[in-house]
């Protein structure tokens, strides 16, 4: 029985696979759907450290547990390669895989779901075709109790997944639909740069106001003219997102670094700027990072040091005393970032002052513990980190950050320091994690005591109402 | 005007507090810096004035000038009597054509002019193991440079941004 | 007596050659363990003590100094840790630290040229080294991949594979000095371990020009980074241990190193196989101290051979002011070098050597110098800025042949912990004083060719030491004249193998780190292939 079953499904497979198979799609369609995979970044995820591009393997550390990424490229055996076109969409615009399970949100296809029947078929054309085969198994994702129970997700898609996100907006230009179409769809900005709400689901009332992603901060990209960047011209914007800087405002680190190596920057000029138009008529909202306070974030500071009050100290000294931040600053940074973190007159080594990375805190934070690592066509920009990392030959501890982090704020940044040890911590573990797996499993448990307790109940009743049947 | 010009002058003229390097001890601590100059204000002035003479520049950072003149004092015996004797010298024509030129007789003012100029200049007062450190990044030859050369151990862009001539 | 560490491999020191030899067990599987005599320093700590040190032109003060490890200093004045026998001092400069004496140079990174290998063969002068360069060349290689080394490949060296890493972009200083050479000098991008693209994890160079005494950014590799890929590749470093006495067994085999901890406590450590790579003139040291009955003239030393041979490259230097603004002092601090005298059949009559131009900052040194000509007020810093942009610094690299007289032997003194010091006699030879005769004649031409003025030489009869020490622990065929066979193995002891600078027979004519690190790597699979075998 169980043979005939097996080789039944494997006739059916091959049936479908041949179907597939045997469109043979035309160049161009699989050019543009490189096009469209490079715009959706489905290398930054899919593709591991140092690893083989779209083959998996990422582990991904997300707020409920850590998130394996999946093979897909066409291995029939480890990959998408027996997948239909309609699978292909399920999975890239349903969220739904081969098999029928859900998908975790952590594939960004509430994003997704705006895409074209046309562009998804170039890009099934591009996954069958343009991407190399490779046999190789990846782990499978497994979350803690009761995030692995995937029909969960069925519920949340119910909740949260609008198959058609993008209503109607035929008074709009041309240049702004096709912007809306990459920002909301294929390049998902939301998906970092929207706040979530208490069940992981991106918040529309907030759309792209800013929040934590990992130890990073994804900054709040609506025009609001302090908190966010209302005061950048579009033109600004398209040089951030094919350089990822834009000189005395703001530079790319973390995600937003990977994203505009592998995806932004390879984009046609029209359509950089078609998202930066789009982006700039998105409804301004005034949020600002916690902590950060509603100054305008991009022209604060100025230069100035604190070698005065190292005067008199050694380096020991200066590391045991009350100006600890400026001994570590002056000890590991000014070499680059100058003396009076004014940068290099070049502007390859940035200024810290009229830099939105020290206003905050959080990518403060992340960028002395992570450091920085972009490359575009402009050149690799790097930035060592300060952390664990086996290339941090200075390691700082929590202390030495913080101390460094508020020394930067009130002296190049803000000017107030907001920065604390735990702060450093959570940072170093990979950021704030989430309530929702502990509360899901008090929950939890709490219904099953609950019915226990019920349970007992109705059991004791019966005991003491005597033998009666 | 090339942006290195403006750049590193600009930077440099932002300095607020002195910029001053380690020195041993408590010598220029902040407390001691102001009660310091309350109450020896006439001889930090012979040694701003005799300093102006010898390095012709006027209008020194004062906390940069405090820590020198200490650190002389520590290191150089009599430094206040030698800096009256040397004051004289240098009212009477101690050098012509900016090389300083003293007879057998005033000698030590010579080796005192000296040791002042590599206070300014070199941020170091001092010799041998009573030599003390007392700025790096301000001194005078740095900043006599400061449009075509960063002080060692401080950065000039990107590499190969040392390529262009200065 | 603590007698709880143990591994497969012990290693003694933890320079660059001793960490990448470890590193490589490590990764192959085996337990190893590293003993350090110094600290571990931070690098923001030595970045600091530059900046805070009235001494800047000497690079060992930044280091921190301890008399538990000592080394010698030279300000404020010179400590006198090693005494010197000889007509010329031996002033020798290293580190006794976690990463070693590499902390503080400029990362060159040569290879011999093939004749280096058999001057006695060549040219009926020195001695010719068990092995020849091809043998040698793949070590090479992978000692260039591991940390990043880029250069002219007009060396005389022959590569089986383009450099690792793009050279550094030369300075203008640089560019103006090789135009007004041309034709007839040829000035040549040095080969260095300094990143010219992010590597390794690591910054690119940033011009900071501080590459001696130490790199701000590790964009120039460095003992520090191969101690600390060590670590991660899992062996057990443990610093502030000082070995004073090898042990070993009746048959000779190598049983245990001792060692003092900073509060004079001993400790004795057992292994299987041991290497000895505490530098030439340390490692040298310590196989005298552990002389036995069985052993009276030191471990490893039946031949005599220990501590002699001594060898480094002597230096004369002339600076003068260019007769136009070049402005020595942005980028690297040693980037280029005339290396058109470093071979040719005059090898057999007097020293070849290389020439290297400096690109460090000349400012303070310029306006010292003025200072004492007396020159003050208005005219001072002018006088500063032409100066500081013409002034040109040139030193050499003669080859010295090996000598036995010229050795490392046990002093009279001892230092804190009661061990005797390294006591050195050092004699320079015609061959080498007739080098310097062409030397100076070379100089000479160079500083008409760009009209200087200002033309000092340094005094005659005078020389530098370039801290090239090698020698002192010779690996040859023979073992009636030399201590480590071609592997580096000591021909007494069959566990013991020696690293480091000390295993080379000559000096050749270029800075040593490289084939160090490359004699190391192959070592370390030499001991790799011995274990294997049982």
């Amino acid at each position: 029985m169980k043979t005939c079953f097996v080789f039944l499904r494997a006739l059916v497979l091959l049936a479908c696979s041949s179907a597939a198979y045997s469109q043979g799609f035309d160049a161009v369609t699989v050019a543009r759907g490189q096009y469209l995979a490079t715009a959706s970044d489905c290398i930054a995820c899919h593709t591991a450290h140092k690893g083989v591009p779209m083959a998996g393997g990422l582990v991904m550390a997300s707020p409920v547990g850590d998130i394996v990424s999946t093979n897909i490229t066409p291995s029939r055996e480890h990959g998408i390669g027996n997948y239909t076109e309609q699978q292909f969409s399920d999975a890239l615009r349903k969220g739904v895989r081969a098999d029928g399970q859900p998908l975790y949100p952590a594939m960004p296809y509430v994003s997704y779901a705006a895409m074209t029947d046309a562009d998804v078929h170039a890009l099934y054309a591009y996954f069958m075709q343009g991407v190399p085969a490779v046999d190789k198994a990846v782990p499978p994702t497994e979350l803690p109790f009761p995030m692995n129970v995937r029909a969960s997700m069925k519920l949340w898609n119910a909740l949260f997944l609008d198959e058609s996100p993008l209503k109607p907006a035929p008074e709009r230009s041309p240049q702004w639909l096709r912007g809306r179409y990459l920002a909301e769809g294929a390049a998902h900005c939301g998906t970092c740069h929207t706040p979530r709400g208490f069940l992981m689901q991106e918040k529309k009332e907030l759309n792209m106001a800013g929040a934590q992603v990992g130890p990073w901060y994804a900054p709040n990209i609506t025009p609001d003219g302090a908190t966010g960047i209302g005061g950048w011209s579009e033109a600004e914007l398209v040089q951030y997102l094919r350089g990822g800087r834009v000189e005395g405002k703001a530079q790319a680190a973390g995600s937003m670094a990977e994203a505009i190596t592998h995806s932004f920057s390879q984009l046609d000029e029209a359509d950089l700027q078609a998202i930066a138009h789009y982006v700039k008529t998105l409804p301004a909202i005034e949020k600002a990072e916690d902590g950060a306070g509603k100054a305008e974030r991009f022209g604060q500071g100025k230069p100035g040091n604190a070698l005065g009050e190292l005067r008199g100290k050694g380096y020991q000294e200066g590391m045991q005393g009350a100006y600890l931040g400026a001994q570590v600053y002056s000890a590991n940074c000014a070499a680059c970032h100058g003396v009076n973190g004014e940068g290099t007159p070049d502007g390859y080594y940035p200024s810290l002052f009229h830099n939105s990375a020290t206003f905050g805190k959080t990518n403060l934070i992340a960028s002395i513990l992570y450091g920085v690592d972009r490359k575009t066509g402009d050149g690799h920009v790097f930035m060592p980190p300060f952390g664990d990392q086996p290339n941090a030959v200075n390691h700082l501890s929590d202390d030495e950050v913080a101390a460094l982090a508020n020394y930067v704020q009130v002296r190049f940044g803000g000017g107030a320091p907001t920065v604390k040890v735990e702060d450093v911590a959570e940072s170093r573990a990979g950021g704030p994690q989430s309530h929702l797996l502990p509360l899901a499993r008090i929950g939890m448990g709490a219904a099953v005591l609950g019915l226990i307790a019920l349970l007992a109940f109705v059991l004791l009743r019966r005991r003491a109402r005597g033998g009666r049947p | 005007m090339t942006p290195t010009v403006i750049g590193r002058r600009r930077a440099l003229r932002f300095v607020g507090a002195a910029m001053l390097s380690g020195v041993a001890g408590s010598l220029l601590s902040a407390t001691r810096t102001r009660t310091f100059a309350q109450a020896d204000g006439a001889a930090l002035a012979v040694f701003t004035q005799v300093s102006g003479v010898l390095t012709g520049k006027s209008g020194f950072d004062l906390a940069l000038a405090m820590g020198l003149y200490q650190a002389l004092r520590q290191t150089t015996p009599d430094f206040d009597a030698g800096l009256v004797a040397l004051k004289v010298s240098l009212a009477q024509g101690a050098g012509a054509d900016g090389v300083l030129a003293f007879d057998d007789e005033h000698k030590p003012q010579g080796a005192l002019a000296q040791a002042i100029l590599q206070a300014w200049y070199l941020g170091v007062a001092g010799k041998g193991a009573k030599a003390l450190c007392v700025a790096y990044i301000e001194t005078l030859s740095n900043r006599a440079v400061a449009a075509e050369l960063v002080p060692p151990s401080y950065s000039y862009g990107a590499c190969g941004s040392w390529q262009a001539r200065p | 007596m603590n007698n709880t560490l143990s591994a497969d491999i012990v290693v003694i020191g933890a320079g660059i050659c001793g960490a990448l030899l470890a590193r490589r067990l490590a990764l192959a599987g085996h337990s190893v363990l590293m003993l350090e005599s110094g600290p571990r320093v931070k690098r923001a700590e030595l970045v600091e003590r530059y900046r805070h040190s009235p001494f800047k032109s000497d690079f060992m003060a930044p280091y921190p100094y301890s008399e538990k490890a000592p080394h010698p200093t030279f300000t404020p004045e010179p400590n006198g840790y090693i005494e010197q026998a000889g007509p010329h001092p031996f002033a020798a400069q290293y580190i006794r630290m976690l990463g070693g004496t590499s902390w503080h140079w400029a990362a060159q990174m040569w290879r011999y040229l093939p004749s280096d290998f058999q001057t006695h063969t060549l040219y009926g002068v020195g001695k010719d080294w068990p092995l020849g360069y091809d043998e040698l060349e793949p070590y090479y290689y992978e000692a260039e991949a591991i940390t990043g080394v880029g250069g002219s490949p007009d060396t005389g060296s022959p590569r089986a594979k383009p450099f690792p890493m793009e050279r550094v972009p030369a300075s203008w200083f640089q560019q103006r000095v090789t135009e007004r050479l041309a034709p007839q000098f040829k000035v040549i991008d040095d080969c260095t371990a300094r990143n010219s693209r992010s590597f390794d994890g690591r910054p690119v160079c940033c011009g900071n020009n501080n590459c001696m005494p130490v790199c701000p950014i590790d964009a120039q590799y460095h003992g520090g980074i191969a101690a600390a890929s060590a670590e991660q590749a899992g062996v057990q470093v443990v610093c502030e241990a000082v070995v004073y006495r090898i042990e070993h067994d009746a048959q000779g085999r190598i049983t245990a190193v001792h060692y003092y901890d900073w509060n004079k406590t001993s400790h004795r450590v057992t292994g299987k196989t041991f290497v000895l790579a505490a530098n030439a003139i340390e490692s040298a040291r310590l196989l005298l101290m552990s002389a036995s009955s069985a052993y009276p003239t030191g471990l490893a030393n039946r031949s005599d051979m220990v501590g002699r041979n001594l060898c480094d490259h002597p230096a004369i230097g002339v600076t003068f002011d260019m007769d136009e603004p070049v402005w020595p002092g942005r980028g690297p601090v040693s980037p280029c070098s005339i290396g058109q005298f470093r071979d040719g059949g005059f090898r057999s009559e007097h020293a070849p050597f290389r020439i290297d131009i400096s690109n460090a900052s000349q400012v303070a040194a310029v306006t010292k110098e003025l200072i004492g000509e007396g020159v003050y007020g208005v005219k001072l810093e002018g006088a500063i800025r032409d100066r500081a942009s013409r002034r040109v610094s040139i030193k050499n690299a003669l080859e010295q042949l090996p000598d036995p007289d010229n050795r490392v032997t046990l002093g009279a003194g001892k230092d804190a912990l009661g061990l005797p010091v390294p006591r050195i006699f050092w004699n320079i030879d015609d061959y080498v004083l007739k080098g310097t005769e062409q030397t100076r004649r070379r100089y000479d031409e160079i500083a008409a060719q760009l009209g200087a003025t200002n033309i000092k030489h340094s005094k005659p009869g005078k020389f530098g030491n370039r801290q090239h020490i090698t020698g002192t622990l010779s690996m040859g065929a023979d073992p009636a004249n030399s201590v480590t066979d071609p592997f580096g193995r000591a021909h007494d002891h069959p566990n013991l193998y020696m690293a480091g600078t000390g295993v080379m027979p000559t000096v050749g004519t270029v800075n040593v780190t490289l084939t160090a690190v490359a004699l190391a790597l192959r070592t370390a699979d030499r001991i790799a292939q011995e274990l294997s075998h049982g």
